[in-house]
């Protein structure tokens, strides 16, 4: 029973490394087969006609439409700053996928972390938590102005959150979708990775996305 | 999703376990003698080893410690609580992260459901085919404890179980380290030196 539990653990490791590539990543050239994590949703979500307040802007928040730059790819996710696990994991992997596309990729890609949690965050720790993981040009700070206004740019996703109820200044729990979802220039969200997705299969997917959506570039 | 975060932390642990080499198999070896030997110090059983904890990515908020848990002993064990100094946060809790199945989508079986494979490189193009969602919700749980069976390893590793600080009382920078007193069932409270890194 003993040796059977270690011989899964190290199928496991091996399909694990092999599945993630780890760091030392020579070889996605060389395959044939690229996994592909994530989906596309649909029917297509627009969400080009709805807007945020970017914090990432000199010297006031300006209003943001939900596209990505001509031929470019807009990343957003939902989180809230006071995540201390999978939020600075997820950046962290977007940050390391936006390494991997080298400059020119990631030149086309932006990315906007957008809070679910009106209350605790605001603009200004919303820029100052990307700029921890992104270059300034990479990034939107967005934070919706009142929660009828986050709430309907969430459903235009497809994505959720829920906010434990709670007295007014104790502490609170929240609950929100894991997903990264890549917007293009005329505000069709073109793909969702789900949470865990690591930067490698990150980058694979925001490479085929860029060819795809914008085959004349 | 949960898949995901298993197989993150199965892979933490396989690691782990390949890391110690023959070290951890001998241990194991000898796990089905009963555990009636409850004279056995369990305390010399617990190992804490790679200790780190995130740098803060802003100046307010909570942090996550993460860390292996290895029972070298022959008796089970449990972790049963966390806790920091004052002048680090407010709190610790142990927590696990998990998919919350809170709003209903068609086709959700787990989270490899949401994979698709594709023709490689640029030829290939991105399937549309899966429509699938999973509702994708992710929350942390507070869990009251958790087993370190003898001669196993259990992983903190992100997107599954990690000591959540709760209220930092200033951010966590590179270079520094975090107390924390981890208690067990039977080892009693073991102490702990996190180091913060960036990821």
């Amino acid at each position: 029973m003993k040796r059977i539990a270690i011989a899964c653990l190290a199928l496991v490791g091996l399909l694990g490394l092999a599945g993630c590539g780890s760091s030392s990543s020579s070889d996605s050239t060389t395959a044939t087969t690229v996994q592909v994590k994530g989906y596309h949703p649909e029917p297509v979500r627009k969400v080009a006609r709805y807007t945020l307040s970017d914090y990432a802007t000199d010297p006031a928040p300006q209003t943001f439409p939900l596209k990505a730059e001509p031929n470019g790819l807009l990343l957003v996710y939902f989180g809230y700053l006071s995540c201390p696990d999978i939020c600075p994991l997820t950046m962290g992997d977007t940050a390391a996928a936006l390494e991997e596309l080298g400059p020119d990729a990631a030149s086309r890609v932006q990315v906007a972390f957008t809070t679910v949690d009106l209350e605790r965050d605001t603009g200004p720790k919303i820029v100052e938590y990307m700029e921890h993981f992104f270059a300034p040009e990479q990034i939107h700070a967005l934070r919706a102005d009142t929660d009828e206004q986050l709430r309907s740019v969430v459903y235009q996703f497809g994505a959720s959150f829920s906010i434990e109820s709670h007295e007014p200044g104790s502490f609170y729990g929240v609950a929100h979708s894991g997903n990264t979802y890549a917007v293009d220039d005329k505000g069709n969200v073109v793909w969702a990775w789900p949470f865990g997705t690591t930067g490698e299969e990150l980058a694979a997917g925001i490479r085929t996305l860029l060819a795809q959506t914008y085959p004349a570039t | 999703m949960k898949t995901t975060t298993r197989a993150r932390t199965l892979v933490a642990a396989t690691a782990t376990v390949l890391a110690l080499g023959g070290g951890l198999a001998a241990c194991g070896s000898d796990s089905d003698s009963d555990s009636s030997s409850a004279t056995t110090t369990a305390t010399a059983g617990i190992t804490v080893t790679d200790a780190w904890a995130r740098e803060s990515a802003s100046s307010t908020g909570n942090g996550a410690v993460y860390f292996t848990i290895t029972n070298g002993g022959t008796t089970d064990d449990e972790l049963t609580g966390a806790s920091v100094p004052s002048d680090v946060a407010k709190d610790a809790q142990v927590h696990e992260t998990v998919e919350s199945s809170g709003t209903t989508m068609s086709g959700t079986s787990g989270g490899m459901s949401s994979e698709t494979t594709m023709a490689g490189g640029m030829s290939g193009g991105m399937s549309s085919e899966t429509t699938m969602a999973g509702s994708g919700m992710m929350t942390m749980q507070e869990v009251a404890s958790v087993p370190v069976p003898a001669g196993e390893s259990v992983s903190f590793a992100p997107g599954g179980y990690h000591v959540m600080l709760m209220e930092l009382a200033k951010p966590l920078e590179v270079g520094s380290s975090v107390p924390l007193t981890l208690t067990f069932a039977k080892a009693g409270e073991v102490q702990v030196t996190a180091e913060v890194r960036a990821s």
